[in-house]
């Protein structure tokens, strides 16, 4: 690092004295306050934006508070500030001052699940008719992975009632907070990011094949939690909703 | 040399609560775009579905602002592939980053940082701009700072620019506005910036609006690119372009986004003052 750009950031620190030997006037030191400010507004920003659901909830003030708190101890590895914020929600589990609301770090996971589906790649799912011609035995063989936009967001709050009732302009009621299971899964559909709350089998279902089981498999593990015709309804809906992952269909169903 | 093929008419910075306008905008005015490229650097997803069918319809800038070209590391070797990866996809008709830095073992401080005009910050500009220049197969254009601090320097700050620019080959985006409160902030004479570039090497020109410090007042302009342009930003950009002719324009708005009409009003001015430069040159023929 040049003795320039290390005094530099020491400056924008707070040390601003460090800068004295680069200047032509050195009224100007202070003036590394303006750089400092437009880093950290920048950055308070991008998880003001990346995270819109909490505003509501906690209102602007405590948001920015907590973002700049977030960026002081992580800050932005990559110019890429669209993705930033990442290790947000866990910061928020444990940080004091929003532990009259934990519930907070479920609704950013949902977010932040909400911007990796919208931004993931757009890779084309398994659609049902790409099954249409295949023997049922084939089907049940299939190993086809999750949509790259899929994401399981499991938490003891019901974050998804939480998040719809903030996420828009429209508060829409009372939410009624009890602790239990909440299992959401979100995903980049046809008419955008989509949500669906979850039952602890179909849970168990898409996470197993999300680990590489078949669908056969992957029913037999929900089955310890719902009924085996509740989980080829949700089979249908979740192939029909495109939340599979689209291997060629001559190389599927291959034993491996 | 100008190191770029936008259209020299005026251009606008493009965002997301614009897009349908771009789409819907006359074609007649040659109207182009300019995004900054971290905000495409995603695996996918609409945003990038929106810019290939703008892309289609109007002439591309990529303006980046996370390569820290002006820095003390060597570049960020997977920032510059993402960077290859939309100039493949997008093929932009111009590219550019800023004389700045911005990251620093790993952290990137989200902001466009100032170096001195040394001979060795020179080097090390002159090293990155090949590094960026090779990797993207492609001739760049650099963006003079705001600055609002007096750094010591061996030369000046035009001097500084036009040398990278010599000795690696790119062109140099003018952008008034950071002259104007550059000059403001440090007490340099601006037309004087603006004068001593050559024209040649002038591939864009940005134009923006900047705020006083809130603490400072008019002694330290902010560039905020919050604001309409502000009248002395405007006469500069004329003797700018008397001097030098038409040159691709952009409209900056990054903060406090106007509907786009309001947009239009400044990229219309512009054009009308690039327009007046042609007229005058058409009169001498």
């Amino acid at each position: 690092m040049s003795d320039f750009h290390s005094q530099f950031i020491s400056a924008m620190g707070g040390q601003e004295e460090r800068l004295e030997a680069f200047l032509t006037d050195p009224t100007h030191m202070v003036r590394a306050r303006v750089y400092q400010n437009n880093s950290v507004t920048a950055t308070a920003d991008a998880i003001v934006k990346n995270f819109p659901t909490l505003e509501p909830i906690v209102g602007t003030e405590f948001l920015r508070a907590t973002a700049i708190e977030f960026s002081n101890q992580h800050p932005p590895s990559s110019p890429v500030l669209t993705l930033y914020g990442a290790e947000f929600p866990v910061f928020l589990e444990s940080f004091t001052p929003a532990a009259s609301l934990p519930y907070l770090s479920a609704v950013a996971h949902l977010d932040r699940a909400w911007t990796e589906a919208m931004f993931a790649e757009n890779a084309k799912p398994l659609a049902p008719q790409d099954l249409a011609s295949l023997p049922d035995d084939r089907v049940s063989g299939l190993c086809p992975g999750l949509h790259p936009s899929t994401r399981l967001v499991e938490s003891e709050w019901p974050a998804l009632e939480i998040w719809q009732a903030n996420r828009n302009d429209e508060a829409q009621g009372t939410v009624s907070i009890e602790q239990g299971w909440f299992g959401v899964f979100v995903w980049w559909s046809a008419n955008g990011v989509a949500t669906r709350q979850l039952e602890v089998g179909e849970a168990i279902f898409l996470k197993a094949i999300g680990l590489g089981a078949s669908f056969g498999t992957a029913i037999e593990k929900g089955s310890s939690h719902a009924a085996p015709e509740t989980l080829f309804n949700f089979f249908a809906e979740a192939l029909a909703a495109g939340v599979f992952a689209n291997p060629t269909i001559t190389s599927m169903g291959k034993p491996s | 040399m100008t190191s770029s093929a936008l259209p020299q008419n005026a251009g606008v910075g493009l965002k997301p609560e614009h897009y349908r306008d771009v789409m819907e905008a006359p074609l007649d005015k040659g109207l182009w775009v300019e995004v900054h490229p971290e905000n495409y650097m995603t695996d996918g997803g609409p945003r990038r579905a929106w810019l290939e069918v703008i892309r289609g319809h109007r002439a591309l800038s990529l303006h980046g602002v996370g390569l820290s070209l002006a820095g003390a590391e060597p570049l960020d070797k997977h920032h510059l592939a993402r960077w290859g990866e939309l100039v493949r996809q997008f093929e932009p008709a111009s590219i550019s980053e800023h004389v700045a830095w911005s990251v620093q073992d790993g952290t990137y401080f989200a902001d466009l940082l100032p170096a001195p005009a040394t001979r060795a910050a020179l080097t090390q500009l002159t090293d990155n701009i090949d590094q960026m220049q090779n990797a993207l197969g492609r001739t760049i254009l650099i963006e003079n700072p705001s600055l609002y601090m007096n750094l010591k320097g061996e030369m000046d700050e035009a001097d500084f620019i036009v040398e990278a620019c010599n000795q690696s080959g790119c062109g140099m985006l003018l952008d008034v506005n950071n002259v104007f409160v550059t000059a403001n902030n440090i007490g340099r004479n601006a037309g004087a910036y603006v004068d001593a570039i050559p024209a040649d090497l002038i591939g864009e020109v940005h134009l923006a609006g900047h705020a006083p410090d809130p603490v400072l007042g008019d002694a330290l302009l902010i560039d905020n690119h919050g604001a309409p342009i502000a009248q002395p930003v405007w006469d500069l950009y004329q003797r700018l372009i008397r001097r030098v002719g038409p040159k691709p324009t952009l409209i900056e708005r990054d903060a406090n986004i106007p509907p786009f009409e309001e947009l239009m009003v400044e990229v219309d001015h512009a054009n009308a003052l690039l327009h007046e430069g042609l007229k005058k040159v058409a009169a001498h023929v």
